[in-house]
């Protein structure tokens, strides 16, 4: 069914015009980078459209559309309140208490990357160089999943699964070239462009739905989706902790979201996007969980089943496949049903193009960067940023083989988790300690590190023994105990990571805080008292 | 009450709540006075 509705003539005459432009971009991102900084944050090169859609097209990979798409097929509607909390966390206090702050204090302190703004509030060389060893580490699995989903994706559905290998290449390639080459420069005007692409496609597809919706013999209600999953349940606890928490908390502290508010020139660029950014993120998520919920009458109508049913045991695919097939389907009764098709494949592809480029851009920076400087202060015992272009270029390029390589060795249906996965440790170890160092007067560098540690492990141990969706990525529990998880029944197996480690990283803060508050009035006050008894 | 053949509340409030958020998001960059910016036209 999937390859007979895909005209390629048409969609390889779109995506030539699109890598064209995409190549032009590039080169304008390297006539104008000509500094180390201006490949790390491009300043004076950003203006409110470009860092709101920007930011938007980079918090919103493939995985929103087609991961939590499929998602949103399976628990029904309610993941729009994943949509709710990106708006309120992810966009309105990340652009209001935080964006500023990072702005500001990374302006203060000559931060470039998000490793370094974090070294430099605490004066630690220590934690800058975790924060960069955890992009480095983890954030190469988020963008294989984001690389990964989008082919798997256009191969299946044009039927091209044999030449999978050349376009997987292909793809990480264009985006290698124009991220080492124009820095961050191309990645944001890129981003930009794919954003539009983006809007044209979901509004399309939203459109469509909704009319079918209309005209249909059932709705989500009628077929039992239409509800929020009992409390307490497994479904309950993977709906709320993984997707809602996990991945609305998380985006707080994502690296490549927090180089935005960087890059930006004032407050008052930041507090514009608000608007573009909202509505952009508004439409792209609230359109995609909103087609992928329906997406169970419009299967129920044709196949007599539901979205999950249909695609995993009569197309033996993945629930990340719900949403292209719906969309395969539907448009091949329409007027024009090619070239929309063609417009959801290339916003696919843009989707998982600009947040690929932006984690590439953020883990070449984090190593050419932050773990080159502290590498270079370690043999020259100095304490300064080294600003090397060439060896931040030389670095993205290695990532983006690492990205290609973590594709071959990743288990296939895992965008979603994926995505989880790093939103979740991110948030767990940095999430507090951020906050802490932006807007306390005197941020302790002990405290800080002791979250992180807290944080960082008690993640890591939920994640790899305890979530049972989780540990499938490194089976060490399995390994050890021939088990996937310590507790097989009950649904600790369904609580996400995050629920526990980031209670527990904030504990470790606040409690360091107050032992340093305690501590402090006390050392101050025996200095007092040496200081008279000296006098007397 | 039905809304686009959704019936549930909690599933009506997060589309509400939404709308609200992208309305409050515009509401804070048209209305929020600049607070000071000390590098407004930095180049």
């Amino acid at each position: 069914m999937a390859a007979e509705g895909v005209p390629l003539d048409l969609l390889f005459v779109l995506m030539a015009v699109f890598i064209a432009v995409t190549i032009l971009l590039g080169l304008y991102g390297y006539r104008h980078t000509k500094s180390n900084q201006q490949f790390l944050l491009g300043k004076n090169k950003s203006n409110t459209v470009i860092i709101a859609l920007s930011y938007g097209a980079t918090f919103l990979s493939a995985s929103a559309i087609i991961g939590f798409g499929g998602q949103a097929a399976n628990f029904g509607p309610v993941m729009m309140w994943l949509c709710f909390l990106n708006l309120a966390l992810g966009l309105f206090v990340a652009f209001v208490l935080f964006g500023p702050r990072v702005r500001r204090v990374g302006k203060k302190l000559g931060a470039s990357t998000f490793a370094d703004l974090l070294g430099k509030i605490f004066k630690s060389g220590g934690i800058r160089g975790f924060t960069a060893m955890i992009i480095i580490v983890m954030m190469p699995i988020y963008a294989a999943a984001v690389l990964k989903g989008g082919v798997n994706t256009l191969v299946v559905l044009t039927g091209l699964t044999d030449l999978y290998d050349v376009i997987l290449i292909i793809l990480a390639v264009i985006v290698g070239l124009y991220v080492v080459y124009g820095g961050i420069i191309a990645v944001m005007y890129n981003d930009a462009l794919q954003a539009g692409i983006m809007i044209v496609g979901m509004v399309i597809i939203l459109s469509v739905t909704l009319y079918e919706l209309s005209h249909a013999s059932t709705t989500i209600s009628a077929l039992g989706y239409d509800s929020v999953p009992a409390f307490g349940t497994s479904k309950w606890w993977t709906v709320i902790s993984t997707f809602l928490l996990g991945v609305g908390i998380g985006a707080l502290t994502q690296p490549q979201l927090v180089v935005r508010f960087m890059s930006a020139k004032n407050d008052r660029m930041l507090k514009r996007s608000l608007i573009i950014g909202s509505i952009f993120m508004f439409v792209i998520v609230g359109s995609a969980y909103t087609v992928g919920a329906s997406t169970n009458v419009y299967f129920f109508e044709h196949y007599g089943m539901g979205s999950v049913e249909y695609v995993t045991t009569v197309l033996h695919q993945g629930v990340d496949f719900i949403i292209p097939n719906y969309v395969l389907g539907v448009f091949s009764e329409y007027p024009l049903g090619d070239v929309f098709i063609c417009i959801f494949l290339l916003t696919l592809l843009c989707a998982a193009i600009s947040t690929l480029s932006a984690l590439m851009h953020t883990i070449g920076a984090a190593g050419g960067h932050d773990m080159f400087s502290l590498i270079k202060n370690r043999k020259t015992r100095s304490d300064e940023d080294f600003q090397s272009l060439r060896i931040n270029r030389i670095v993205t390029a290695i990532v983006m083989v690492l990205v290609v390589v973590y594709c071959y060795l990743m288990p296939s249906d895992i965008i979603a988790k994926a995505t989880s996965l790093f939103m979740g440790l991110t948030a767990a170890a940095m999430l507090p300690l951020m906050t802490y160092g932006l807007f306390s007067k005197n941020p302790k560098k002990n405290v800080a590190i002791a979250s992180m540690t807290v944080g960082t492990a008690a993640y890591l141990f939920w994640a790899l023994f305890i979530n049972a969706g989780m540990s499938i990525f490194l089976p060490i529990c399995k390994w050890i105990t021939g088990n996937p998880v310590l507790f097989m029944e009950g649904n600790l197996q369904f609580v996400d990571a995050l629920v526990v480690a980031l209670p527990l990283s904030t504990l470790t803060l606040v409690i360091g805080y107050l032992i340093t508050r305690w501590k402090e009035p006390k050392a101050d006050a025996e200095a007092e008292t040496d200081d008279t008894s000296a006098d007397s | 009450m039905t809304f686009f053949g959704l019936s549930d509340p909690y599933i009506i409030g997060a589309y509400v709540g939404c709308i609200l958020c992208v309305i409050l998001c515009c509401a804070w960059a048209i209305f929020k006075k600049d607070d000071g910016d000390e590098e407004e036209g930095e180049e």
